[in-house]
């Protein structure tokens, strides 16, 4: 082993509190002079009804739109002008505001965030706006294969459950979502019951906890429940076929996969190698068997999604349209390969290895150390889940990760898009 | 004011290639990155595409390393690698655990002094880029830089796109490219720049035993011709798109030779195109709603560039977003920025850059791509003090240079690509 200097590849300390009702995780990072901060609603797409589809990522896009004090613009202009880079992220699971900046400028960056997450003002011209942008990017979807093809995988993955939802809705949900929609969707899910804040930055931990108690205080919630967080897990597999036509492509998409179970699974590990071995790297088996040897593809691989209450396992792979069903066949194979034969001592290591080595590296900046904490915390119970994620992973032996496969990857839901005819 | 929290060391080792580190112990994660200053920029025209290929190849096999090998001993050991191509230069990098950083100095140097470029491999690499030339014609995003490029460049190094043509990608062979690595891969034209957890003095031996009698001569091509510029152009390309149009409106700028030019460039497109609160943004789409997306960039490339505004809109709102974007660019030409705007930009553009250093792998591709582009370490070390400087004029004088307010529309190369519709004044 060569001596590294000194830097830290351990796990993220945090300081768990209550503020003004909501969970908080500060972690300070002494020195940097930098901040990263994210209000996380613990509410997303899957909690929707029948009929609100799209609402909560809609709401929360609206949320730096304005507010009763400041306009839109001038919220931008206020958060840029101190450096700040902010935006919003929407999810099955959650949605969330986020800001990047330097320690200096936060108090008054938080201010404005925090403004924008308690007072949207939901301004009717605003969210014409917003609608005008979201069926644009709607619409550009179609444009890009494999956002297309793996959104329509995800509806067919999960029909008839909250999953099965693509978070942004559809163009008839972007039409028919009103200001009173978002307004209404505000009141009942965000408020602090429902509020997780990860920061990651050079602060001293009492003067931010003071900070945000302050920004959180007399929130002006209404007095109705808290409409709770959807909690059965997806139908049982039922797997499906789809068949998709663009015209004038010069290359078909292929999107497949397997229902998998979420992280708190004792078989989550295991797939984790799983997936690693089968297609993730440029030394995973689809690549090194559909590229390297039958030069099939140029993009292609796997990759394990999770969310809260399940996942799935990804492949994936785009080749010209002639060469459609041995890419099919042979994304199959290679998954079918786990599920019968024993990783050799080297496969098993490099998928270990490459996991862990992606695990370190996804912690270098503030803002992926804050996604690390928020995603263990929402998505384990308790951030500090993640510092146990590596012994879990070091644990896994090749007898698992076969017998883990045979269990879950069971049969596939594929979408296959295609050129038109003629 | 906003600080720059870093500064790069530099080494010139034993072979006589530059080394350029970079110590950032917050995490234990380090990144090798070798810039060779070669590109598509480089190409004769008959193997447009070859530097891209032999990006390809290089992962193909060393005379140490067979096929494969090289990925799975970076990956075994945790790390990443990958590579890409442009005009000016060809980068490969692998970022690892600290502790393993020499794996990959020692991969790299393999790479760029060993590969074999196997026969048939190279056969087998030639269908995969074939795909990889497929998905971006698919794609309307690659379709309209590949005709930017193309018709703003009329001539000269820029104007072929870097992964080449289907009729070069099917031509290039063996001898050509094994002609190409020996002639255009070694030191002189090399860096290697190392950031992340690292301990300099080690660092510094490794990458000296790595590449120790790496003294392969360097030669200069031909460029093709000198670059020449298109003007006054409207080129739409039909293809079916989800329902918008992809519209790209370019001027010639700059390169990064112009070092004095750049900075005030970076300004003027984050004022203009960079930001919520940038101004294109805010009057043309959020309150006028002539587009649903507009925003500016400057691609510094190292002799000529461009400074570009790509918008996507409905294909009825095209002339409307043309002659508002006109109008504002004369607008921003006559008038020098205001205070709040310039401050506004100033702070962006910083956080930006710090933000990009956080990581191994941004800190090395920011100081490798700088010091391929301008010959020094300068530019990027003392970027965040000449911004503090940077004078609303200067901005104003920079960007009317690029634009030319009294011949606007002569100077504009405008480009689209979506569903048909008619384009007035289209040439």
């Amino acid at each position: 082993m060569e001596a590294a200097h000194g830097g830290s590849s351990g796990p993220v300390r945090f300081e768990r509190m209550k503020i003004g009702g909501a969970d908080a995780l500060l972690a300070p990072r002494p020195g940097t002079g930098l901040l990263a901060l994210a209000a996380i609603i613990r509410r997303g797409s899957a909690d929707e009804r029948e009929g609100e589809h799209g609402l909560a990522s809609f709401t929360a896009s609206m949320l730096l739109r304005g507010t009763q004090r400041r306009s839109s613009e001038q919220i931008a202009f206020d958060l840029e002008s101190l450096g700040a880079i902010a935006g919003e992220g929407d999810g099955m699971d959650t949605c969330s505001l986020n800001v990047r900046c330097s320690a200096e400028a936060a108090p008054r960056a938080l201010e404005i965030l925090f403004e924008s997450l308690r007072e949207p003002a939901f301004d009717a011209r605003e969210h014409e706006v917003h609608r005008q942008e979201l069926l644009a990017h709607l619409r550009m979807i179609e444009d890009e294969k494999f956002s297309y093809t793996y959104r329509e995988y995800v509806k067919a993955m999960f029909t008839g459950h909250g999953y099965g939802h693509a978070s942004e809705g559809e163009l008839a949900d972007a039409e028919r979502i009103t200001p009173a929609d978002c307004r209404r969707w505000h009141a009942e899910m965000i408020r602090p019951e429902t509020l997780l804040i990860a920061a990651v930055g050079d602060f001293e931990v009492g003067a931010l906890r003071d900070l945000l108690a302050g920004l959180l205080a007399d929130w002006p919630v209404n007095d109705g429940p808290v409409r709770p967080r959807i909690a059965t897990q997806p139908p049982a597999d039922h797997p499906r076929e789809l068949e998709l036509r663009k015209p004038e492509l010069n290359q078909g998409f292929i999107v497949g996969g397997f229902r998998t179970p979420p992280i708190t699974d004792p078989d989550y590990a295991a797939l984790r190698l799983g997936s690693a071995a089968l297609g993730e790297g440029f030394a995973g088996r689809i690549f090194t068997e559909l590229r390297e040897k039958r030069s099939l593809a140029y993009a292609l691989g796997a990759t394990l999604r999770s969310y809260r209450l399940t996942g799935h396992q990804v492949l994936y792979i785009g080749t010209k349209p002639e060469s459609i069903e041995e890419a099919r066949a042979g994304l199959l194979r290679e998954a079918d390969y786990l599920k019968h034969n024993l990783l050799s001592d080297e496969e098993l290591n490099r998928a270990r290895e490459y996991v862990l080595g992606k695990f370190v590296m996804g912690q270098q900046s503030h803002a992926q150390r804050v996604s690390h904490l928020a995603w263990w915390e929402d998505a384990a119970g308790d951030a500090a889940e993640g510092w146990r994620y590596p012994e879990r992973l070091r644990g896994v032996t090749a007898a698992q990760v076969r017998e883990a496969a045979r269990k879950w990857w069971v049969e596939p839901t594929m979408a296959v898009l295609r050129p038109e005819a003629g | 004011m906003i600080r720059q929290h870093h500064t790069t060391h530099r080494h010139t080792l034993g072979c006589g290639m530059p080394l350029l580190l970079l110590e950032n112990h917050e995490a234990a994660v380090a990144t090798a990155d070798i810039w060779v200053r070669t590109g598509a920029a480089d190409e004769p025209e008959d193997l447009s595409g070859i530097s891209h290929f032999l990006e390809h190849m290089l992962f193909k096999g060393t005379e140490k390393w067979g096929l494969g090998e090289i990925e799975r001993a970076i990956e075994s050991v945790g790390g990443v690698s990958n590579a890409g191509t442009s005009y000016d230069f060809t980068h490969y990098y692998v970022t690892l655990p600290a502790a393993r950083i020499r794996t990959g100095i020692e991969m790299l140097a393999e790479m760029v002094r060993h590969s074999t470029l196997d026969a048939a491999e190279l056969e087998k690499e030639r269908l995969v880029i074939l795909e990889e030339y497929r998905r971006k014609q698919d794609n309307p995003i690659g379709v309209l830089y590949e005709l930017l490029y193309g018709e703003l460049f009329e001539a000269g190094p820029y104007h072929l796109p870097v992964i080449g043509s289907e009729e070069t990608i099917r031509a290039i062979d063996r001898p050509a490219m094994l002609d190409y690595y020996h002639r255009r891969y070694g030191p002189e034209g090399a860096v290697l720049v190392v950031a992340g957890d690292i301990e300099p003095e080690r660092a510094i031996e490794w990458a000296e035993a790595a590449f120790a009698g790496f003294d392969r001569r360097r030669e200069e091509l031909t460029r093709r011709h000198p670059v020449r510029y298109g003007r006054g152009k409207r080129v739409h390309e039909r293809k079916p798109t989800g329902g918008e149009v992809y519209v790209a409106y370019a001027f010639p700028a700059p390169g990064m030779q112009a070092t004095e030019e750049v900075l005030p460039l970076d300004m003027a497109q984050f004022i203009l195109g960079s930001g919520r609160a940038a101004r294109l943004h805010q009057e043309l789409k959020e309150k006028r709603g002539l587009c649903s997306s507009i925003s500016s960039y400057y691609p510094t490339h190292a002799h000529d560039s461009l400074f570009v505004f790509v918008a996507t809109c409905q294909p009825g709102q095209r002339e409307g977003l043309r002659e508002a974007l006109l109008e504002e660019l004369r607008r921003f030409a006559a008038e020098p920025p205001t205070p709040p705007a310039m401050k506004r930009a100033r702070r962006l553009l910083a956080s930006s850059h710090l933000f990009s250093m956080e990581t191994s792998s941004g800190a090395a591709s920011n100081i490798g791509y700088y010091y391929t582009l301008s010959g020094s370490t300068e530019f990027f070390d003392s970027y965040l003090e000449k911004l503090e400087a940077l004078t609303a004029e200067q901005v104003s004088a920079a960007t009317a240079r690029v634009i030319h307010p009294e011949r606007l529309e002569e100077s504009l190369v405008e480009i689209s690509v979506g569903p048909n519709g008619e384009l007035k004044g289209e040439g």
